[in-house]
């Protein structure tokens, strides 16, 4: 089969899963309902490496035309170049294992089938994202995974204990990311304003051939809209509350959506765009330090979480903060490479968490877990590799992908190395006291729930295998040209080989020596706090303390650094204390009145008008003759 | 005696008669008025040489409803107190408007009356003899003479359908 | 022609098999005949000519009469299959009820495709005279006998009026060809007071049928007092018939006095659109509500016969298309509703009882109200748009009352989705297969409206 049929069939399939489970799921049993749904991953994974092995050129595939004006023409079409086909087999492949978990994980949950559809519908949403040919596509797929997200955060609506507040968690996600959603938005129109396309392939012709560039102003702006953009489905400061919210919804759900894939989708569409922003230093630098804010403030936040949940959703919030510092330096290979590898340890360590929480019977307060080594041996080893890849531990995947990005921090600014590292060195303390507090150490949970405890089914223990597997060995991607000649960044010279724009970019290599020193220090930096960590935690078996035991910087690190209070003095109230004046003052005082005037004032003339129906046939001759009499007088005072 | 005299004194005649339909305030009077009418609205029409319409004219309307009407009437069994009684602002209103009509029209009319005699000298004199109507009839208009039919069967279903007794309801 | 010659032998033996009392055959025969005669309409508009070549005088079915005839014959389609509950009630009767409803669309049809004002009159009466009857055929209730009664008087005026009118244009023109007439006056040949004053008494005549103000006040008694189904007959196939054979006499035969009626006709829209709406708002009772809303709608569909496009067939056409369906489907609803009062309050809860029915009567609701994106509201746009260059005081009008038409469109809606206070008195309304059937379509035909009008 031809690329293009391979692509529809890819997009396809998820929507059939997504249509058969959302029409017929309810007569289905179980397992037929979650085996269609992630039988259609796998297969959209294999097609997606059937296309990934036959591309060489970028291919484009026009499906229908949405709107023909004179002044704009939006095509449904889609791309194949290495960057979509890249993030279409991270979508997939990682989709496809968590789709795999799914099963066994929601296997006692009413909603089964209504959780495949929206999760396969969601896969079909990024798909149109990541694959669409211009930014009306992605804006069509960007709304759609927004979509999904806020439903499966939702998801346990119903639920008598907890459903108001995952209610409200996923109406915040959604209102965050509307706020980002206008952004983009404005930075889609400027774009049409300015260039007339949408088209990323006419727009990189126009920019990086014919040169037709606009005043620094406008690109500014465009970029500037595009990262706000990228700040809401991203959860950049000041966009990022709503994540940590997230995590109401059902565990597979923030493994696949606010872990490895849609929380990306600010990346991708960063990189896409990746010729806009090389013209607005501005924008890259406001990039960067919005990223490195972002990535301190959460990872500080992480350290006195006690929800095993909620660490890991700061955790994700502080690797996207890196990501962008990244993103601000210029280094997009670099990013795709950390999406990719945060992809497969931060999935890991989600599913791991969830299969920590099923043994748990749903409990997710690590100081009421610990010592769960003995019970649950195989998700404790996938989640120690999960742990000492985000670390960074030397050799695992996070180790090269961070250190790419600290590389070139190195040549950009000394001061913005120091402050990266103290992120990454948080990182991987609250990660190691995580670890530690859940695994090791005496069970201090009630008898009962430790009776229940078990290891979860090999349909949940299989991906977790096949993802630790990956955190392993994924930094063979992009090996750093330290140790070997050949085979070295293999990835960044796939996506160079045909992504416009990532071409010209050409990123400078540090020397050996200094690369050494960058390495070595990494590594004992990792090795001392792990090694601290454990004298703390399993040694002297410090627990995590109470709520009410907290003083300073603990007890702002686990109130969040008062976020959303300040949020919530700042904006909700003002505003509600706006919509409850204009209630009071415009609606019911002006609005009311008056439109109630009016109406009594109708009814009135309608009463009277009424009257005139008599009932009497007499009447309503003489009233035909009168009109007919009207009419001819008309004649005659006229003509 | 000009054919123009006989014309105009029948048809003052008819004026005449058709007004006192309407003036006379007993039922069967009136009745009795419209045969009248009826029947001198057929010599003008035979005066205008349209035999076939003026025996038509009499049978159907002078004949069959008339009959019909004065039967109705009768049976009915009308007098004063039933009567019903209008408004005085109604029966001002109505003469008001009957009377403007009736201005108008004539005013409007004087206009055509030029017209109209064009148009009478063109026509064919005999076109209402009963031999020129029927070819006519199944010739130029026999697709509006066979439409016709549709009317009276619908009548005739509705008329039986209004007019048949019902069964009586047991409850 | 095959197609009126159809109609017309479906009502007869539609007629003559109700004596094996078994209505379901009558229905059979009248579904069988009418989907046939429609095919033919369908074939003749494709191929240009019927499967039998009959050309008389008096009868042309050009293309403007194909769209409307059949649209004519698949509303009375839906009406007796949706009214078929209430025929087969008397037995006795069925065959006369159908019968009667299919010889009225004969007389529809004659008005559609007329081209003499002879077959026009014929046309109008052979329309007229069942509907006398079918008004009145609910013999024990008085109200329907007085509703009769009350058309009947008033019916004959205007066809008396009408009749006048003619006599006064013949007299001018000296024909009764619709096409000689045009000439006749537009070569000035045939001008003055009696032309005039013969075209609006002619007119009236029109304005009564159509049932614009002043000439609207049968409307609401006869329509309040007839069976529902008729009162679907009237507001759906009437109007179409008489609509459409307005705006033939006027805009094509009477074009040369465009300046004479277009002047009394804006006045008597203004007039009815604004009576209607208001005296819509203060009913209580269904089918008064909708006499009334008929009333209005009238007065939005003259408008496309104001206005000198060489589209407003086709608006016109879109705008009963949108009414049409929307009154079909209220009153085969009210029809299950089956309220003794016919009050507005007999809906209550309607919608909750059965959610199908709820859809469809949003929909229909909606549409008459046109929201978009519903048949109504293009058939409003439609005729709105053409209209508004040249007379923008009428649409502005048009469109402030219709806003108002949305107050008690949308109060009715309120009433038969609210809550039902009593579960006890709920009963489930069960709509027969066939019923549902023809909501079904209607629902689909204000839903598709749109993409017909692009």
């Amino acid at each position: 089969m031809a690329i293009d049929k391979l692509i529809l069939l890819i997009m396809a399939l998820p929507l059939l899963g997504a249509f058969v489970n959302g029409t017929a799921g309810k007569y289905l049993p179980k397992k037929i309902v979650g085996t269609l749904a992630t039988l259609v991953m796998f297969a959209a994974f294999g097609l997606a490496l059937m296309v990934f092995n036959r591309l060489h050129d970028t291919q484009i595939i026009h499906l229908f035309q949405v709107l023909n004006l004179d002044s704009i023409t939006l095509n449904a079409r889609l791309q194949v170049d290495s960057l979509s086909i890249w993030m279409t087999l991270v979508v997939t492949g990682v989709g496809a294992l968590i789709h795999l978990f799914s099963m066994g994980y929601m296997s006692h949950d009413k909603g089964y089938y209504k959780f495949f559809t929206y999760l396969n519908l969601f896969i079909f949403a990024m798909l149109i994202l990541v694959l669409g040919s211009n930014y009306f596509m992605l804006f069509f797929g960007w709304e759609g995974v927004g979509i999904c997200s806020y439903l499966l955060i939702g998801f346990h609506y119903s639920d008598l204990e907890k459903g108001m507040l995952n209610s409200i968690a996923a109406r915040k996600a959604f209102i965050m990311n509307r706020i980002g959603d206008l952004g983009l938005l404005v930075a889609l129109f400027l774009i049409l304003n300015q260039f007339g396309t949408l088209e990323y392939n006419e727009l990189a012709d126009r920019i990086l051939v014919d040169k037709l560039i606009p005043s620094d102003w406008m690109m500014l702006g465009i970029t500037l809209m595009l990262f706000i953009g990228a700040t809401g489905k991203s959860a950049q400061i000041p966009l990022f509350t709503w994540l940590p919210d997230a995590m109401a919804g059902p565990t597979p759900v923030s493994a696949l959506i606010h872990a490895a894939t849609m929380v990306t989708a600010g990346i991708f569409l960063v990189v896409r765009s990746n010729y806009l922003f090389e013209l607005a230093p501005t924008t890259q630098d406001i990039m960067l330090y919005v990223g490195l804010a972002t990535s301190l403030v959460a990872a500080f936040i992480a350290m006195r979480q006690n929800d095993i949940k909620k660490v890991l959703a700061y955790s994700t919030v502080s690797q996207l903060g890196l990501l962008f510092v990244a993103l601000g330096m210029g280094a997009y290979t670099a990013a795709i490479f950390h999406v990719t590898t945060h992809a497969f340890f931060k999935a890991l360590l989600f599913l791991g968490s969830g299969s920590v929480i099923h043994a748990m019977s749903d409990e997710q307060d690590i100081r009421k877990m610990g010592g769960l080594k003995k019970f649950i041996p195989i998700t404790h080893l996938t989640f120690l590799i999960g742990t000492l890849a985000i670390a960074g531990f030397p050799l695992l995947s996070g180790f090269y992908s961070k250190d790419e990005i600290l590389a070139h921090a190195v040549m950009h600014n000394g001061v913005i190395y120091a402050v990266l590292m103290f992120s990454v060195a948080l990182t991987a303390i609250y990660m190691f006291r995580m670890y530690f507090l859940v695994f090791h150490g005496e069970f201090r949970g009630s008898a009962e729930a430790k009776h229940h405890l078990h290891e979860s089914p090999l349909n949940m223990t299989l991906p977790l295998i096949v993802l630790a597997i990956l955190s392993v060995f994924g930094g063979l991607l992009n090996l750093p040209g330290l140790f070997f000649e050949k085979g070295t960044h293999w990835l960044s010279h796939f996506l160079e080989h045909n992504t416009r724009g990532l071409e010209l970019i050409h990123s400078v290599h540090l020397e050996t020596s200094q690369a050494m020193l960058l390495m070595g220090s990494a590594v004992v930096m990792t090795i001392c706090i792990l090694i601290a960590s454990f004298v703390v935690y399993v040694k002297r078996g410090s627990l995590a303390k109470a709520d009410s035991e907290l003083t300073g910087w603990e007890l702002a690190s686990n109130k969040k650094l008062y976020f959303d209070e300040v949020y919530n003095k700042l904006f909700v109230q003002p505003i509600e204390w706006i919509g409850k004046m204009s209630h009071q003052v415009i609606e019911v005082a002006v609005l009311n009145k008056s439109i109630s005037v009016f109406t009594t004032a109708i009814g009135k003339t309608g009463d009277l008008v009424r009257k005139w129906q008599t009932g009497y046939v007499s009447n309503y001759l003489l009233w035909m003759v009168l009109g007919i009499v009207g009419l001819v007088v008309y004649y005659l005072l006229k003509f | 005696m000009s054919l123009e005299t006989i014309t105009t004194i029948l048809g003052g005649l008819t004026i005449g008669a058709a007004l006192m339909v309407v003036i006379s305030r007993h039922p069967v009077r009136s009745v009795l008025y419209l045969v009248l009418t009826f029947f001198l609205i057929s010599s003008n029409y035979i005066l205008m040489n349209a035999q076939f319409l003026a025996v038509v004219n009499i049978i159907v309307y002078a004949g069959a409803i008339m009959v019909l009407f004065l039967f109705v009437l009768m049976l009915l069994n009308l007098d004063k107190d039933s009567e019903p009684k209008t408004h005085i602002l109604v029966k001002i209103a109505s003469v008001v408007a009957g009377g403007i009509l009736f201005t108008v029209l004539i005013a409007a009319l004087k206009d055509g009356i030029a017209l109209g005699e064009a148009a009478a000298a063109s026509a064919q004199n005999n076109e209402g003899l009963v031999q020129n109507l029927g070819q006519l009839l199944f010739s130029k208009y026999v697709l509006p003479f066979e439409v016709s039919s549709v009317l009276f069967i619908a009548s005739m279903v509705g008329a039986v359908l209004l007019a048949k007794r019902e069964k009586q309801v047991i409850d | 022609m095959d197609a009126l010659i159809i109609v017309f032998v479906t009502g007869l033996i539609s007629m003559f098999i109700a004596m094996a009392k078994k209505p379901v055959l009558v229905l059979a025969t009248a579904m069988i005949g009418l989907s046939s005669a429609l095919a033919l309409m369908i074939n003749q508009w494709w191929t240009g000519t019927g499967f039998i070549q009959l050309n008389y005088e008096g009868l042309l079915f050009d293309k403007p009469s194909i769209l409307y005839s059949s649209l004519a014959i698949s509303f009375v389609l839906l009406i007796i299959a949706g009214g078929y509950s209430y025929f087969k009630q008397e037995v006795e009767h069925t065959g006369e009820y159908i019968s009667l409803l299919i010889f009225s669309l004969v007389g529809a049809m004659c008005m559609i495709a007329f081209t003499d004002l002879f077959m026009f009159f014929l046309g109008l009466e052979i329309l007229s005279i069942p509907i006398y009857v079918m008004v009145g055929s609910k013999k024990r209730d008085i109200l329907s006998t007085e509703a009769s009664l009350k058309y009947f008087f008033t019916g004959s005026l205007a066809t008396g009026i009408l009749l006048f009118g003619t006599a006064w244009v013949y007299g001018a023109t000296g024909s009764f060809k619709i096409n000689e007439i045009s000439a006749a006056i537009l070569d000035g040949s045939a001008k003055g007071a009696l032309l005039n004053v013969g075209i609006l008494i002619m007119m009236a005549a029109f304005l009564f049928k159509v049932g614009a103000a002043p000439f609207h006040f049968w409307s609401p008694d006869v329509y309040g007092g007839a069976p529902t189904i008729v009162t679907g007959f009237m507001a759906a196939v009437v109007k179409l018939a008489g609509l459409f054979a307005f705006l033939k006499l006027f805009t094509f035969t009477f074009w040369g006095a465009y300046p004479l009626w277009s002047g009394a006709l804006f006045g008597i829209i203004i007039l009815t659109v604004i009576v209607g709406n208001l005296s819509a708002l203060a009913q209580t009772r269904f089918k008064r509500m909708l006499a009334f809303s008929s009333i209005a709608n009238a007065g939005y569909a003259l408008i496309a016969i104001m206005n000198q496009s060489n589209w407003s067939t086709w608006n016109l056409w879109m705008y009963i298309y949108g009414y049409g369906f929307a009154i079909i489907a209220l009153i085969i609803i009210s029809l299950l509703v089956n309220d003794e009062n016919d009050s507005i309050e007999g809906f209550r809860g309607v919608g909750r009882k059965n959610p199908f029915i709820g859809f469809v009567l949003t929909v229909s609701l909606l549409s008459l109200a046109g929201v978009p994106p519903l048949a109504g509201f293009f058939g409003k746009y439609m005729v709105f748009a053409a209209a508004f260059k040249q007379y923008p005081v009428l649409v502005i009008t048009a469109i402030a009352t219709s806003g108002i038409g949305m107050v008690y469109y949308l109060r009715f809606f309120m009433t038969a989705m609210a809550k039902e206070e009593n579960e006890s008195t709920v009963e489930k309304l069960k709509p027969s297969i066939l019923q549902t059937i023809v909501l079904l379509i209607c629902a689909i035909a204000l839903l598709i409206g749109g993409y017909i009008a692009y």
